[in-house]
């Protein structure tokens, strides 16, 4: 009977690279960058995000030894991410913007007017959730758009459960509040 | 609007962004870096003696310092060295660890369990008075 081939784990993957694997890397990246740039351009990285997506990955495989899976890699990247974000807005160089780009992204099988409503809900959605504070703008996301679990966030946020749960809570107060 | 709404609607978050990104674009360009900046451990990081004889001298200049300052302090006691709200948050055990650091005889707790029988009527009174603050 033939041996049945698996696609190798994150951790293996990590562990080729750590010996040397360059195509462990690639790999990686191949499987987590649409990812982190979708979470980055949500958490209102604009136009920088192809750039924050490499930097977030090149910081991750620098910083690998740092990595001793309290969460998973996939949430490990967004909270460096995160980081990068964070001192992209620091340094000030380049101000992010509030993409408006999702108009192409809403179900054009619907009727013109839903369709302009949900248009206009992503948007004001997109807003206020580069408005939230980080910590809970980062759990939102991670929770609700990238359909993590609490205990994977907290352990990538360096918090704990309950406070994760409650940052999401107040998040999603604050985003119907603006929605509603 | 409803939680599993607002979820649904952030599902579509930067579906944009993640649809346009070259990802072998990025991975290659990732891995430029990679070469050309190498990760450099600092040397003494390399060696897990030097680490343990860095983390001991870090814990001796810190004590030196606790110390010092005691003697400098004209000997107040410890406990003042400390910012009152710090050792309010500190357990019985690290309070103890921190006497014991500075070299000062640590006291011996007892815990005691009293229950309203123990209580004389003053204490009983007191004790009323500040339950109803």
């Amino acid at each position: 009977m033939p041996e049945v081939q698996r696609d190798p784990s994150d951790a293996d993957l990590i562990e080729a690279w750590r010996g040397g694997e360059e195509a462990a890397a690639t790999e990686l990246v191949r499987r987590h960058a649409r990812a982190v740039a979708r979470y980055l351009s949500a958490a209102g990285a604009g136009e920088d995000v192809d750039d924050l997506v490499q930097e977030t990955l090149f910081r991750a495989f620098r910083n690998l030894a740092g990595y001793r899976g309290q969460a998973s890699f996939r949430t490990w990247l967004m909270a460096i991410g995160s980081n990068a974000l964070k001192d992209l807005r620091r340094r000030g160089t380049r101000r992010p913007t509030v993409a408006l780009e999702e108009r192409d992204v809403v179900d054009e099988a619907s009727d013109p007017h839903a369709e302009t409503a949900a248009r206009d809900a992503v948007e004001r959605l997109e807003k206020a959730v580069a408005a939230l504070p980080e910590m809970q703008r980062d759990v939102f996301l991670l929770r609700a758009q990238q359909g993590m679990e609490y205990e994977d966030i907290a352990g990538a946020l360096d918090t704990s459960v309950g406070a994760a749960r409650v940052h999401y809570h107040h998040a999603v107060k604050r985003l119907k509040k603006v929605l509603e | 609007m409803d939680e599993r709404q607002l979820e649904h609607l952030a599902q579509r978050l930067g579906e944009r962004a993640e649809s346009s990104l070259d990802v072998e674009r990025t991975a290659r360009a990732v891995l430029k870096r990679l070469r050309e900046e190498p990760v450099r451990a600092v040397w003494w990081r390399r060696t897990p003696v030097l680490q343990s004889l860095a983390a001991a001298a870090v814990v001796v200049l810190t004590a030196g310092i606790l110390v010092t300052n005691h003697v400098l302090d004209g000997g107040r006691s410890p406990a003042e060295l400390f910012a009152p709200v710090e050792l309010q948050e500190l357990s019985l055990e690290e309070l103890e660890e921190v006497y014991d650091s500075l070299f000062v005889e640590a006291p011996v707790y007892e815990l005691v369990a009293v229950g309203l029988h123990d209580l004389n009527e003053n204490e009983l009174e007191e004790l009323l008075q500040l339950m109803e603050g």
